[in-house]
């Protein structure tokens, strides 16, 4: 089944690689599906906004391109929504939720907030339109870097040992379904071709399958070299780099950062290859894109090798 | 000043930045550095990569002080002056151990370790690794054994998480208002509580309803288990731990690559570690792209003076222009962090190697490269 078949998908990984980079990309592609898609940012980040040259993402979600709706989940005003909802007399509602006992049981509680995160996504998820269609078809949720996300995919199951009855338990078991519905739920695992980066995505698969029952769905290694070189070129660059007459002084830089490229290239293929042996579900590499600062264009581009590398169908745009 | 030359005599340095920035390695290059001029260091690690954890001779499961043996520094040919220990830390133990310390009866401590939603807390609650972090630094300086003790802050997406856990925790443990507030409750059992939650104190009853009694019984008993010199007892360590990290023993290094967002993050905990007059040691780019003269080469020069056909020649071109202009975008980057920081701080770059830096002697090339002539 294709990850933009499912309802939702979770981008996992570690800090810096480039996670949400990926998750609007994921949205571009969507939005080339003819999908509505919603794009959900947690916490205090604020980087899909200035991705689409658009203003910070707020709770309510807007369109941020055409197709592409964005919104923010801050777990703190929907555990206060929740309260409201749950009392139902704003008055007692207001007071409960600006009391300090309440800030430092809803601090130290723990997983209260990724309960939030989660509950907030399953009622995107259920809203439909006209009652038949759901409004967003897929929910991108740019994940917490993997530590963390790992925790919020892990909590229904670990809190639900602690909570047993009440409501909270009940919307804890629908979460839990959604979570572990293979049609509804889906990963995609963000890492680079990296020793460090590889190692990580590495436990968060074993992790994934053990502790969530939560397969890898696709896994993106992003920022590969091109293959500029042939294997002759390289040969060739060998050679001429070893005889140390044989080449002008100002012209050394060029045979090294292509030497250093090709090396760096057949280390990152060596990675890319050992995450292919793990379960990480299907493998697509992600140009390196030679900016510090990503544009809409690089961007498309990603999104590009995207719909290659997930085989979905071209369809005429909208 | 060059990064050594700026840390040389701190006796803590505790490195910050978002993850995957490198501060491990940063952490234990500093580390390597104070031993090689005579000094007893200790590197404070939370979670590390596991080949660097072993390059140090870090096992999984040890937590404690580990020296870092003599062969490892006579396979690549260093003689340290100093000794170079490094330590894992486990947040859970050190949890642990704080309720040790401030528990009043071995009674206590043992109904602590047994409660339900302490368990759940020692391991989960937001912030609380740093919070350790920083409580274990404490206790390892008020020792006394260590000349420097390099702390790695445990990585999170956020850099400034560390200065607010100890408040954090301090709000939820030691707070004399919040165990004020619970007491009364408290002390008039179960069905007090519930009478005066629902007559006078909403809070408690909701909480209560939305969780399920059960686990709002957990969460009281565990508000039961300290008794005022306890709760006391942690806030003042809080409060020491606080002024360590505030004081004069103590230098902050942010670390962060030369891309946008671990910029963003540094810069701002920058301008919070001012704002909170603690003691800034200057900032470490790692993984800077290297910038090569000349800027432009025309393919003629590589087809004539190599001997290349015009393919190979454009290939070559193509590539050393990407390179080029990822450095040049490295370098606009660090001249934006230039404009942040002022013309005084101490922006220290580490080259972008060909591989990854994971192991001993990835760590020593990174000294090779930042050390000092005279070492």
């Amino acid at each position: 089944m294709n990850l933009l078949d499912r309802r939702i998908v979770f981008l996992m990984g570690k800090g810096g690689s480039g996670r949400t980079t990926l998750s609007a990309a994921l949205a571009i592609a969507a939005d080339r599906q003819n999908r509505t898609t919603l794009i959900l940012e947690a916490g205090d980040e604020d980087a899909i906004g200035p991705l689409f040259e658009t203003d910070s993402l707020e709770r309510e979600p807007r369109e941020i391109a055409p197709g592409i709706w964005g919104g923010r989940i801050d777990p703190k005003s929907v555990l206060s929504d929740y309260v409201h909802l749950f009392v139902g007399f704003p008055f007692i509602a207001n007071t409960i939720t600006r009391a300090e006992l309440f800030e430092h049981i809803a601090d130290g509680t723990p997983g209260l907030r990724e309960l939030m995160v989660l509950g907030q996504i399953w009622r995107w998820e259920q809203e439909e339109m006209g009652g038949r269609y759901p409004r967003f078809d897929p929910i991108i949720v740019d994940g917490p870097a993997t530590g963390h996300g790992m925790s919020l995919l892990r909590q229904p199951r670990a809190v639900l040992d602690m909570f047993r009855v009440g409501p909270l338990a009940d919307q804890l078991r629908m979460v839990q379904k959604m979570l572990s519905d293979p049609n509804r739920s889906g990963v995609l695992l963000v890492t680079l071709p990296e020793e460090l980066p590889i190692n990580e995505a590495i436990d968060f698969i074993h992790a994934a399958e053990g502790d969530i029952q939560m397969g890898v769905t696709v896994t993106a290694v992003n920022g590969v070299y091109p293959t500029t070189f042939t294997a002759q070129d390289e040969n060739r660059i060998r050679e001429l780099l070893k005889k140390t007459d044989a080449v002008p002084e100002f012209l050394r830089p060029v045979l090294e950062t292509a030497r250093d490229q090709i090396f760096r290239r057949h280390l990152q293929e060596g990675y890319a290859n050992r995450i292919r042996e793990e379960n990480a579900g299907t493998v697509i590499e992600i140009p390196y894109v030679y900016s510090n600062r990503l544009t809409r264009k690089d961007i498309e581009g990603i999104a590009d090798r995207l719909v290659q590398g997930l085989e979905l169908e071209p369809k005429s745009t909208k | 000043m060059d990064l050594f030359e700026r840390t040389r005599h701190s006796q803590i340095l505790i490195c910050c930045g978002s993850g995957g920035v490198g501060k491990t390695t940063v952490s234990a290059t500093l580390g390597l550095f104070g031993a090689m001029i005579g000094r007893k260091t200790l590197v404070l690690t939370i979670d590390p990569a596991k080949r660097l954890a072993d390059s140090l001779g870090l096992g999984p499961l040890q937590h404690e002080e580990q020296r870092v043996p003599h062969e490892k520094f006579d396979a690549v040919g260093l003689k340290p002056r100093g000794e170079l220990y490094a330590m894992m830390l486990d947040t859970k133990r050190a949890f642990d151990r704080i309720v040790e310390r401030h528990a009043t009866s071995p009674a206590m401590r043992e109904r602590f370790f047994s409660n339900r939603y302490y368990q759940n807390l020692s391991g989960r609650l937001a912030g609380s690794h740093e919070y350790m972090a920083m409580e274990k630094l404490h206790e390892i300086h008020a020792r006394g054994e260590y000349d420097l003790i390099v702390l790695d802050t445990p990585p999170s997406r956020r850099a400034l998480d560390f200065l607010d856990a100890p408040q954090r925790l301090s709000n939820l443990l030691g707070d004399s208002m919040l165990w004020k507030l619970m007491k009364p409750y408290v002390k008039t059992g179960f069905w007090g509580l519930k009478m005066m939650g629902a007559l006078t104190f909403p809070v408690q009853k909701v909480i209560g309803n939305l969780m399920g009694m059960q686990v709002f019984e957990d969460i009281q008993d565990f508000f039961k288990l300290g008794d005022d010199l306890f709760f006391e007892g942690f806030r003042r360590r809080a409060q020491a731990v606080r002024q360590l990290i505030s004081g004069p023993d103590v230098l902050f290094l942010a670390v962060t690559g030369p891309m946008h967002s671990p910029m963003r993050e540094v810069r701002h905990l920058f301008e919070t570690i001012q704002s909170n007059d603690m003691a800034f040691g200057g900032f470490i780019v790692n993984r800077v792209h290297p910038h090569h003269h000349p800027e432009n080469i025309e393919p003629d020069a590589l087809i004539d003076d190599l001997q290349l056909d015009s393919g190979l020649a454009d290939r070559l071109l193509k590539n050393y222009t990407r390179f080029q202009k990822l450095a040049q975008s490295d370098r606009e980057m660090i001249q934006e962090l230039r404009k942040t920081a002022g013309p005084e701080a101490m922006i220290q770059e580490v080259p972008y190697f060909e591989t990854d830096v994971y192991d001993f002697s990835g760590l020593v090339r990174v000294y090779e490269h930042l050390k000092p002539d005279w070492l």
